[in-house]
């Protein structure tokens, strides 16, 4: 499709964004007034009416937008669903949060808009300038958030050793894109499967482009051996942007990854089944990367103190989790993703918002003073029993979402007959259980750390947990909805 | 509509257990309504539901015909159509037998331990309702997936009650606690999973049954579950969490723990371990009734040593447990049904020492055996109770125990002689630790302690005299339970396809 005809009937959601990033750098440079509306409030209702565009975008057949760049397909729509759903839950986290309510800067919810139109990008990227460019895209506006603190030392540091591994890894992909065109003559994926299906592709410098590409993306998906850089940036960046790297990142690095592979490296075999292609075995390489971030995440994160490294490892073990629904290289690993991704941001974020909360009253991040929580009052009460669902859902253990999401991705696994990354999974789950709990008993079991009480929470922020926590359980007992929608929405434009 | 109609029929016509299931939830729903400082009201309304539980169940009992198949009481609604996921409930006479012996066990053991928890009673008493929720689920479950649901969920409420409740070392114990068994049950979950894939997409038991897998598959998926279920019974190798646990938890925890919770892995055994694999079940009988006999042995002889009254009947349940095992690995009728019968007896007769080492720590403070000394001179009366129980646990002649183990032995003897006459040494040695207890507690020149030294109280009373019943009727009166067990087993056997175990020999009566 030309590109006017690809931006009238298919952008509307991105030019929403693009229309609300333009408005808030206009607030920001004017002289502020009480009748101006506040930044986060124009945010918002940026991103709801994206969210309204995306979900009212109707279209029967997948199809290529702006000559082959982007590809407009189920697949892509739900990512972008889920990245926006984050930014929402993101801007309502940073409208109190002390890490950004401290300097009232309009530009951080421009940023955040912009990180969010870049990861809609990612996601839908079917060209590797496309995917290079919304890769670097992306990686630019999460330096500028993650250096938001400027008060804080934590910050500068975490913006430098991203900014410089980032910029390493993007140079490495890029590096690995220019072979792999050398190699294909061609940048689209589509176009890249169909030299590497006739087989012309020499296969050393295809595994070294393969290589190098990956690593690119492993960066965004804070992947072990790439995952050094995700600790710091985690615990130096203001709070409500540690969570959206934590989870909208990762889906959009996770959504490319997927397309990557699965529509340039692999050809389908039957309906629901891919094969490798160019006599590389990359399935296995990602199963056992997957084996080893998981491992590294969990192993780690026994030892932490502060509670945003503490998060932040248990998201390197996830992104472990989830590699091994893209090591399936099948329509029910895709799926397993998918659904992974929609329990995860439940769970996750909600995590995310008791800290926030947390850090906003008691100024702390350390885990030791969430000693009995659950005494300081019936704000404190209401605090520990939200938190204690999120942890338990992310060791997966049921009533709660986060057990029916790794559920699906065992099942991934077995049917794609990788028993042995299974078990290595299932141990991790039980690794993971020593720290969650932990976290745990400091809330329930521990006396108070201080006589301390919780004082009167945020009502926005008190019904944005109580909802986050409310889907966390009801997604545990009951989730056909989500599933159909998920096995409504793993098909990419091939 | 008209499937709608369809999805409800099943829960109309056969609605008690899901009530059985589901009233406990609705109890938690009423009690976080009501302020935490009533404690009365909150004990009572949490009693009020175990009855209601428990008239259910004897409903249920009543109503039961006793087929053998596990086809009674069957609900069979689609829970998640797209992943296969059912809402599939069904009984037969063993998990009949559990259920009532849990709606029977979580009241008593309520009003046992009326007064001895004082901090958080309404998140004690939640942790209670769920628990029930879970174990009754996990009895009566006929979908994988919702067994595994039931199976894990009640690890919550079990981590807090040792946690929170417990006594000195309770975090280690219950951290231990929820690693070790939630260690075996991950492994089980991708067992579940390879069976889902091998037999065509479908989490249904009883389609589960009819399908053979390969020897090699058999053994394989037979070890993951066996693992889950050994560290549940617990299995001699995998029984460390166990006193710890035993040790550490409230009173109600231990009474929970033995009475129910152990034998969710004997349960295991039976209703998956045997008829899924019965090629693999065959093959490591031999194994899995040595470890068995290891078990009771190993068990008998660290529970005499202990100083601590809790930690000798908490080794005396590894030995008892290995008792039960023993009888299922018999692979014949006789012994298993002897097996399951034991199940029960252990629950009574520990879940009653239980009680009453907890009655006497809420007077004295201490469960230090060298604290005591003729104390059926101060405490006439629980030292009735205790002497009786004491009996039933070592199996005396017209108590429970007796015939459980005499079945079991026997079913044993007829497999294997040595692991018989092995088995009958550890029977020999519960008698002599147990009997040394009572000895030193009991007898000799009275010594007084800190604390009190009041006798039993009504409450304590009645609880005791309706254990004591229970004692006695199922040790002279087996045969109503008996038979349901019995036909029980005899349907899993013949799952297992196999003629040779079907030896007809005749229930003692």
């Amino acid at each position: 499709m030309t590109n006017i005809e690809s931006i009238k009937a298919f952008f509307s959601s991105e030019l929403v964004l693009i229309l609300g990033i333009f408005l808030l750098l206009f607030v920001a440079i004017r002289k502020r007034k009480n009748t101006q509306p506040s930044p986060g409030v124009l945010a918002l209702i940026t991103l709801l009416l994206s969210l309204f565009a995306l979900v009212f975008t109707h279209f029967t057949d997948s199809v290529s937008l702006f000559s082959g760049m982007i590809a407009l397909d189920p697949f892509g729509q739900f990512f972008k669903v889920i990245i926006i759903s984050v930014a929402i839950v993101c801007v309502v986290m940073a409208s109190r949060s002390k890490d950004i309510v401290t300097m009232p800067r309009p530009e951080f919810y421009a940023f955040l808009l912009f990180l969010t139109l870049s990861l809609n990008i990612l996601c839908v990227a079917n060209h590797l300038l496309t995917i290079y460019l919304a890769v670097e895209m992306s990686s630019l506006v999460s330096y500028m958030l993650t250096i938001f603190m400027t008060d804080d030392s934590r910050s500068e540091e975490a913006g430098l050793k991203y900014v410089l591994y980032g910029g390493v890894a993007s140079g490495i992909m890029i590096f690995g894109m220019s072979l792999l065109y050398g190699l294909t003559g061609h940048l689209g994926l589509a176009e890249i499967r169909g030299v590497l299906e006739a087989g012309q592709a020499d296969p050393l410098v295809l595994f070294l482009a393969t290589i190098m590409i990956f690593a690119g993306l492993g960066y965004k998906m804070a992947i072990a051996p790439f995952h050094m850089w995700s600790p710091d940036v985690y615990e130096g960046a203001p709070m409500p942007v540690t969570a959206f790297l934590s989870v909208a990142s990762k889906a959009g690095a996770f959504a490319i990854t997927l397309r990557f592979f699965l529509v340039a490296f692999s050809s389908m075999a039957g309906n629901d089944i891919w094969v490798a292609l160019g006599k590389i075995d990359w399935p296995f390489l990602i199963a056992a990367l997957s084996a080893l971030t998981m491992t590294v995440g969990n192993v780690i994160a026994l030892h932490q103190k502060n509670i945003k490294r503490f998060l932040a490892y248990s998201s390197i073990a996830h992104a472990g989790y989830l590699l091994m629904g893209v090591a399936a290289v099948s329509r029910i690993g895709v799926e397993a993703i998918m659904f992974y991704f929609v329990i995860y941001l439940l769970m996750n974020l909600g995590a995310f918002f008791v800290a926030t909360i947390i850090a906003n009253q008691f100024q702390t991040e350390n885990m030791e003073d969430y000693k009995g929580l659950v005494k300081q009052g019936s704000f404190g009460t209401f605090l520990a029993i939200s938190m204690t669902i999120f942890l338990f859902s992310l060791t997966g253990i049921p009533p709660f979402a986060g057990f029916v999401a790794k559920w699906y991705i065992f099942q991934a696994v077995i049917d794609a007959n990788l028993y042995w990354l299974a078990v290595v999974g299932v141990l991790n789950a039980g690794i993971a259980l020593v720290y969650y709990v932990r976290l745990i008993k400091y809330m329930i079991i521990d006396e108070q750390a201080s006589e301390m009480l919780v004082k009167n929470i945020n009502s926005r922020y008190l019904s944005f947990v109580a909802v986050l926590a409310f889907f966390t359980l009801l997604f545990g007992l009951y989730f056909a909805p989500i599933a159909n929608w998920v096995k409504a929405s793993a098909y990419l434009l091939y | 509509m008209v499937e709608n109609v369809n999805f409800f029929s099943d829960l109309i016509n056969e609605p008690y257990l899901t009530l059985l299931i589901f009233l406990p939830l609705m109890g938690i729903l009423i009690l976080s309504f009501i302020p935490r400082h009533n404690h009365t009201l909150l004990k009572g309304l949490t009693l009020l539901i175990f009855a209601i539980e428990a008239l259910i169940s004897f409903k249920v009992y009543s109503l039961f015909q006793n087929t053998g198949m596990l086809s009674e009481f069957m609900v069979n609604i689609p829970w998640i159509k797209s992943w296969h996921i059912y809402y599939f409930l069904g009984i037969d006479g063993v998990s009949l037998l559990l259920i009532v012996l849990t709606t029977i066990t979580m009241p008593l053991t309520l009003i046992g331990t009326w007064h001895a928890v004082q901090k958080n009673v309404k998140f004690y008493l939640i942790c209670l309702l769920f628990l029930q929720t879970g174990i009754i689920g996990v009895f009566s479950a006929l979908d994988l997936f919702l067994f595994y649901v039931f199976w894990e969920v009640m690890l919550i409420p079990m981590y807090f009650l040792i946690g929170v409740w417990g006594g000195e070392n309770r975090i280690y114990a219950s951290l231990k606690f929820f690693i070790y068994t939630m260690a075996g049950s991950v492994i089980m979950l991708v067992a579940i999973l390879y069976l889902y894939f091998q037999a065509g997409q479908s989490f249904n038991l009883l389609e589960l049954y009819n399908y053979h897998l390969s020897f090699t598959a058999q053994c394989l998926v037979f070890l993951a579950l066996a693992l889950a279920f050994a560290i549940k019974v617990p299995l001699f190798p995998f029984h460390t969490w166990l006193p710890d646990a035993h040790v550490q938890a409230p009173t109600a925890g231990s009474v929970i723990l033995a009475g129910i919770l152990l034998k969710m892995g004997t349960y295991g055994f039976f209703r998956f371990g045997i008829p899924l694999f019965p090629e693999a079940m065959i093959y490591f009988q031999d194994y899995l009734m040595i470890i068995a006999v290891i078990g009771i042995i190993y068990g008998a002889l660290v529970a005499m040593v202990q100083p601590d009254m809790k930690k000798l009947i908490a080794y005396s349940s590894v030995s008892h447990m290995g008792v039960v095992m023993l009888g299922l690995f018999s692979l014949n009728i006789t012994g298993m049904t002897g097996g399951l019968y034991q199940v029960f007896n252990h629950a009574i007769s520990t879940g009653a020492l239980f009680l009453l080492i907890g009655m006497l720590y809420d007077r004295t403070h201490t469960r230090q055996i060298k604290d005591y000394s003729g104390l059926a001179k101060l405490m006439p009366a629980y030292a009735i109770c205790f002497i009786v129980v004491t009996l039933s646990s070592i199996g005396v002649p017209l108590t429970n125990g007796f015939v459980g183990e005499f079945l079991t032995l026997l079913g044993t003897f007829q497999v294997n002689p040595i692991m018989g006459i092995l088995g009958t040494t550890g029977v020999v040695l519960g008698a002599v630790y147990m009997l040394w207890l009572v000895e030193r507690i009991f007898f000799g020149p009275v010594k007084e302690t800190k604390g009190t030294h009041k006798d039993l109280n009504a409450r304590e009373i009645a609880v005791m005299v309706i254990i004591m019943i229970f004692i006695f009727w199922l040790g002279i009166f087996p045969k109503s339970f008996l038979t349901k067990i019995e036909s029980s087993a005899e349907i899993i056997l013949l799952t297992m396809d196999d003629e040779r175990f079907l030896t007809t020999t005749e229930i003692v009566e």
